[in-house]
This record gives structure tokens, sequence and C-alpha cells, in this order.
């Protein structure tokens, strides 16, 4: 079974390869060895977490999915750029974190343009407001949007290595080497970053 | 210990990365300022805030939309590295082929070139060169005074004789009158 093709997999097959105790670096040999159903259990392990931490860097479910999609097709295509020098789920943090900054670069310069463009008459028009609707204002909802909102307005640097210390939990050396920044400038990193969402979220705590 | 060195650590006092002096200083200032200790308690709640939300999860769809790209992606390589070959082909053949098949042909069309005789080329230099050449005659040779001695030559009789033509006899240059 380790060596069906891609489109012969079915779902069930799929959710019990997922299950087998290989580490990631043991599947993504096997992966590059020719066998698909290594990467099939590659991205069952790794979808969720990585749609998580793009999820707080874009502030968009369907993006953050699209941008993994992105990173699970570059893996796919790319799998012979891994060396087994780094830590799978590094390198393939990397990927993600990367696809995600250029999709925020991309969304600052779309903002720029459409408000540069702007006629005089525009400019008194009123943006909808970015208050929670009345269904959204159901508690545990309207605590997740200020979470992200606060989260959202930390700068990017910021932004990254706070979540991928306080929500995918990864040790401080790990992001030292997604974010290729000194050990010591991700920990004063993530202080600064805490004591700004402390700020932020001090109502809700 | 001040504030600032306080507030350089409270991460790594949150994430147990500080040794075991610096743990208790730590503490100490938080014992001795209770600004400092609320604002290490509020930073762990937030950090438990932020760690409580539902994690967010792929859609259902998310694999095999995944994979259906994954088999388009594969259509487009294939059709793109045999629109590659196409291009890089002369007449059907690897450029190494075709130079190779080029090489062939100019060797072959010397060699042919080289295998034509070439006696009217060689007849004319000499002519150019005033030299007495030996022309074979189909016809029988008329038998002269000499004829009798040719048949006390031991030579061999069986060949045919040649005439010796004395070139100078016959071609007269024509001089530039200037």
């Amino acid at each position: 079974m380790m060596n069906q093709p891609l489109q012969n997999l079915s779902t069930q097959q799929l959710r019990m390869d997922s299950q087998f105790e290989y580490t990631d670096e043991e599947l993504i040999a096997n992966f590059q060895n020719g066998d698909e159903q290594a990467y099939i259990a590659l991205v069952n392990r790794y979808k969720d977490r990585l749609i998580n931490f793009v999820f707080q860097i874009v502030n968009d479910r369907d993006q953050a999915e699209d941008i993994i999609q992105d990173t699970m097709l570059k893996l796919y295509t790319h799998k012979h750029y891994y060396r087994n020098i780094a830590k799978f789920s590094t390198w393939i943090y990397t990927i993600a974190g990367n696809f995600a900054k250029t999709e925020l670069r991309k969304k600052k310069t779309r903002k720029v343009t459409n408000n540069s463009q702007l006629g005089p008459e525009d400019r008194d028009y009123d943006p909808p407001s970015n208050d929670p609707s009345p269904e959204k204002l159901v508690e545990g909802d309207y605590i997740s949007t200020k979470i992200h909102e606060a989260i959202e307005k930390l700068p990017e640097h910021f932004r990254v290595v706070t979540v991928l210390r306080d929500i995918e939990k990864l040790p401080y050396e790990e992001i030292s080497s997604i974010v290729e920044v000194p050990l010591g400038t991700v920990k004063s990193r993530i202080n600064r970053a805490r004591l700004q969402l402390q700020k932020d979220l001090k109502d809700f705590i | 210990m001040n504030r600032y060195e306080f507030e350089d650590k409270i991460s790594d006092y949150l994430d147990n990365q500080l040794s075991v002096p610096e743990r208790k200083a730590f503490e100490d200032y938080c014992n001795s300022n209770n600004e400092a200790k609320e604002l290490v308690e509020s930073i762990r709640k937030t950090l438990r805030l932020i760690e409580s939300p539902e994690p967010i999860k792929a859609s259902s769809d998310f694999l095999p939309s995944l994979i259906s790209r994954i088999n388009s992606e594969k259509k487009n390589i294939s059709n793109q590295s045999k629109q590659k070959e196409n291009k890089y082909h002369f007449f059907g053949l690897t450029p190494v082929n075709a130079t190779l098949m080029a090489a062939m042909l100019v060797c072959f069309i010397s060699i042919s070139v080289n295998l034509i005789p070439s006696d009217s080329s060689n007849f004319q230099s000499d002519i150019a060169s005033n030299k007495s050449i030996d022309v074979p005659t189909n016809k029988p040779s008329i038998p002269d005074e000499n004829f009798a001695s040719t048949f006390s030559d031991t030579s061999d009789t069986t060949s045919t004789p040649k005439r010796k033509i004395k070139l100078n006899d016959k071609i007269k240059f024509v001089k530039n009158p200037r």
C-alpha cells in the first residue's frame, strides 16, 4: 500500500496512514525515495498546525488554507531541497512562514494602493465598522476576535515568534532557526510581544 | 535587580529558562514589588488566554483539493518537459545527435570529393610544364622502321605500345603582342 499512486488513496487509508509512528525525518526520507504515502502522512500531521500558525499571521481562514496548500505543494515539488541537517518541522514552518509574510506584504500593498486611489468625495465615505456583528457577540467568539486583533496589531517580526512560541509551542532554538535570527533576539522579541499583548488584552483576563 | 532587568526576564521566568540564583533574584524582586508581581501574573493569564481559542482545523476538502492540484501540477510539468524536448530537437534529433550527423555528412562529402579521379587536372598541369605525356592508344600502331627492333626486344609485347608525343612541336603559346 505504501507505494500506491496518489489518486488511488481513499480518505480512510489516508487517515490510517497518518497514524503510523514514523518520525517526520523518516517520512520525508521515504517520500524522497518515491513513497507518496509518506507525503500524505506528513500533510495529515502538519496541515492543522500550519493553518493555525498562518491564520494568526494573516487573520483570514481561507487565505491561511490557501497558503498551506501552496506550502504542501512546494513540499511535493521541492522534496529534494530538504536536507537532513535540520528538523523537518523547522523546514516546513519556514516555508509556510515565508508564504504568509509574502501574502501579508501583498495585502499591505493592496491597502496602500486602494487608499491612494480614493477620490476627494470617496474620502468622506465611512468604511464599514470592524466591530463584531450581533451574531459574533457571543462571548467566546468575541474574545477570540480580540485575541486575533491583538496578535495582528503586533509588528510582523514579533507576531511570528509569538505565534510559534505561545500557540505552536515550539522551542526557542527551533524558532531561532525558522526566523533565522539569534536566540537572544528571539527571546527579546517574545518578551516584548508578551508585554504588548498583556496591555492589549488586560480587559479580558 | 532593577525594573528593566525584571522586564527582560519575565519570559525567561515563565518559560523556566532562568538559573536557580536568577530565579531567586527575580522572585525576590516580585515579592518586594506588588506591581511587578501583578504584571507577571497578568502575562501568565494572557498566555493562557491566547492558548484557549479552539485551534483552527483544515476543511474537509483540503486533502482532495491538494491532491487534484498536485495532479494538475504533474501534468503541467510533463507538458512543459515535452515542449522543452520538442523545442530543442532538430529534425527529430537531439542537439548532440544532430551535431554528430552533420559532422558525419561533412566527412562523407569530403571523402567522396577526394575519391573522384583527378586525371584531367593532372593533364592540364603537365601541359603547362611542357612535359611529355604518355597517351594510351586503342588503335594498333603502324609498323615503322623500328618495328623489327620491337620483336628483338625482350620486353612484354602483349601490352599496347604507347606513342610518345612531343608537345613542344604541336602546341605553340601565343605571345601577348604587347
